[in-house]
């Protein structure tokens, strides 16, 4: 279990080596707050569907599977919805139409697929809170970078120097394509590495 | 056996011809241009130059040593993107930003993608779109320079306008005698004697045709003032009553008027801001602040203007001549429209670039542009597409961003075909687009078509029949 929890962070971090959730992960980290509201939505979300689904992995039949997990999401993601509306209402505003796209999340729906099949809660549980953390950290990273240099603030604190000319571009959605591109490459490297170190000690 | 048989694929016959060859003669026909560039608007556009190449040439080099790449620095190539990039560049701008352009060029769009031959668009291109992003409001900061040949022309005017602009200019003119205003007051004679109903016709088939109707009807320039600028800028303005005045009727708050002090400029700038602001313009394109520098010399050496695209863009007219020869407001490099062909024209005889793009690209463009102007009932058409073609970065684009050769599809009728594809999205962007210049985003754009193009044209093997053909 703790194996998948540190995978979950690092080596298949879900934004930035598996390619998951890049719809949020694009479209809602212009600021850090925000990045990380919807964040921790989504793992939050994430931990209970997969937890769920691994329970309910022998009642339910192999081709019924995806489509209970889509409901369950669903609905998940309506109460998170009407929580954070409650609650947070200009974070409600800020994240906009990303909090109802967390139900079709890829990193819930692929991550349901490929661990709560096997039934073993477990795994379920370290790989929920791995990818969910995962996730957040991701959103964390992308974020800070964009607000730092598309904005000059972090959280909303003005962090650059009083002469630091914002490059609005980040703020963009192009900026946005750029700083996952480069957080990605920069894990994979990496993984890279790290999985031909691994290579050579196993010869 | 003692010898060894080499065996290869084809080629077996190569040119003489090397990488270097081709960077060094693309640098020397782009050399006019730059040169009168710096001519134009001064040192400071030298320093850009020298930077934006310097550091082009640089990033190649610290990129294949970090990752332990063939150094392919003395190919020229980087030189070649490093200059573009400069000469796409304001002439005011601040060194840092083409630094950066050039690094973003080389690293991550040339490196990035595989390196030299592997590009999918043109560098320097990419490089400008990139800047016009993330620093918008300085890349659309366009000034006129100190340099020797700097002169200013501004845009023919109506009748009106140029009366009184001649009202308030001779009245201003004569206690100054900075050579800008000088020029500045000739162009203006010069406009009010050309003939007045051309001026006055286009002013009138613009398709906004506010701000002309208000300067006709009211004879009152401040309260011409006020029903432009909606009451933002006047207050601004009437600091300096009468200069101040005069130029806000008179260019309808769009046009720079060469101001004689620092006061007026501001001012005068103030008003060009909010006036673009109020004529709804993107933010992303129209919200710069004019920046005027003054040197150790005391006199003002930099105002801040707009380019040509923009009085295009509202269906006036500019004067020909000097956008052909490149007295105009614009990039470092892209101003002199003569040189440039000259550069072009070089190199379409020595072979280095195709002809097929640049002729196909300005002929399209041109004619799209013709038709245009025409439907548009805009008075001499002819002359009007002439302008469009002259402006903006057209001529450098045709004759030197498209036709990088990995960027461009490699048969001949896949190129035509590039070509009319940059010709037809220019045209869009620049006739209906928000933003002035549309070259740019054209040219990249088609850089991303140019493996659907290729696969489109892809030659048949001798000897294949058409499927359907045989029987």
């Amino acid at each position: 279990m703790s194996k998948r929890f540190w995978k979950g962070i690092f080596e298949e971090n879900p934004v930035l080596v598996l390619m998951l959730g890049l719809c949020p992960a694009l479209g809602t980290t212009a600021a850090v707050k925000p990045a990380l509201a919807m964040g921790i939505a989504t793992a939050v979300v994430l931990i209970a569907v997969e937890l769920v689904m691994t329970l309910l992995s022998h009642a339910v039949p192999e081709k019924a599977f995806m489509v209970v997990s889509v409901l369950l999401t669903a609905v998940l993601t309506a109460i998170a919805e009407y929580v954070m509306a409650q609650n947070f209402p200009e974070l409600h505003e800020e994240l906009g139409i990303y909090l109802p796209l967390m139900a079709i999340s890829s990193v819930i729906l692929s991550r349901v697929s490929a661990v709560s099949k096997s039934g073993s809660l477990a795994e379920a549980l370290g790989d929920s809170l791995g990818m969910g953390i995962g996730f957040v950290l991701a959103l964390a990273a992308v974020s800070s970078v964009r607000e730092l240099l598309g904005a000059g603030t972090w959280f909303g604190l003005q962090v650059m120097p009083e002469g630091f000319q914002p490059v609005a571009a980040f703020s963009m959605a192009p900026g946005a394509f750029f700083t996952v591109a480069f957080l990605a490459a920069a894990m994979n490297v990496k993984a890279r590495r790290k999985a031909s170190e691994t290579d050579r000690e196993g010869e | 056996m003692g010898e060894k048989l080499l065996v290869s694929p084809s080629p077996h016959v190569r040119a003489k011809g090397k990488t270097s060859l081709i960077m060094l003669l693309v640098i020397v026909a782009l050399l006019p241009s730059c040169v009168y560039g710096v001519l134009n608007f001064g040192m400071h556009a030298l320093l850009i130059l020298v930077l934006s190449t310097g550091s082009a040439g640089a990033a190649e080099l610290v990129y294949e040593l970090v990752m332990k790449k063939k150094i392919t620095v003395t190919d020229g190539s980087a030189a070649v993107t490093g200059l573009l990039i400069g000469m796409n560049m304001p002439p005011m701008i601040a060194w840092w930003i083409p630094v950066i352009g050039s690094v973003f060029a080389i690293v991550v769009v040339k490196q990035l993608f595989g390196g030299l031959g592997r590009n999918f668009m043109n560098p320097a291109l990419a490089a400008r779109c990139f800047l016009v992003l993330a620093f918008s409001a300085q890349m659309t900061a366009f000034t006129t320079g100190t340099g020797v040949l700097s002169q200013v022309t501004e845009p023919t005017v109506t009748a009106e306008a140029a009366a009184e602009a001649d009202a308030g200019a001779n009245e201003t003119a004569g206690t100054d005698a900075d050579s800008t205003a000088t020029a500045w007051t000739e162009a203006q004679t010069e406009a009010a004697a050309k003939t007045d109903a051309d001026s006055a016709a286009t002013a009138e088939t613009e398709e906004k045709g506010k701000a002309a109707a208000d300067a006709k009807t009211d004879a009152d320039s401040a309260a011409t003032a006020e029903t432009e600028e909606k009451g933002k800028a006047a207050a601004a303005a009437k600091t300096d009553a009468d200069s101040a005045a005069t130029a806000e009727t008179e260019e309808k708050g769009k046009a720079a008027a060469v101001a004689k002090t620092d006061a007026d400029s501001t001012a005068t700038a103030e008003t060009e801001e909010t006036a673009d602001a109020a004529s709804g313009a993107t933010a992303e394109t129209e919200a710069a602040a004019p920046k005027t520098e003054t040197r150790d010399s005391g006199k003002l050496d930099a105002v801040s203007t707009a380019t040509p695209l923009k009085y295009l863009k509202k269906g006036q007219s500019f004067d020909l001549k000097a956008l052909f020869l490149g007295n105009t407001p614009g990039t470092i490099g892209e101003t002199s429209a003569l040189l440039l062909l000259i550069g072009g024209i070089f190199l379409m005889l020595l072979g280095v670039i195709d002809w097929r793009i640049p002729v196909f690209y300005i002929g399209s463009f041109g004619v799209l542009v013709l038709i245009t102007a025409a439907a548009r009932g805009y008075d001499a058409p002819l002359q009007y597409m002439l302008q469009e073609l002259f402006a903006g970065g057209l001529m450098m684009g045709a004759f030197f961003m498209a036709t990088d050769y990995v960027s461009s599809p490699y048969t001949k009728s896949g190129r035509i075909l590039f070509a009319l594809i940059i010709g037809v999205m220019t045209w869009l962007y620049r006739m209906f687009g928000m933003y002035k210049e549309g070259v740019s985003n054209a040219i990249i754009l088609a850089n991303c078509l140019t493996p659907l193009i290729d696969r489109l044209t892809r030659p048949v093997a001798f000897g294949i029949r058409k499927k359907e053909a045989s029987s």
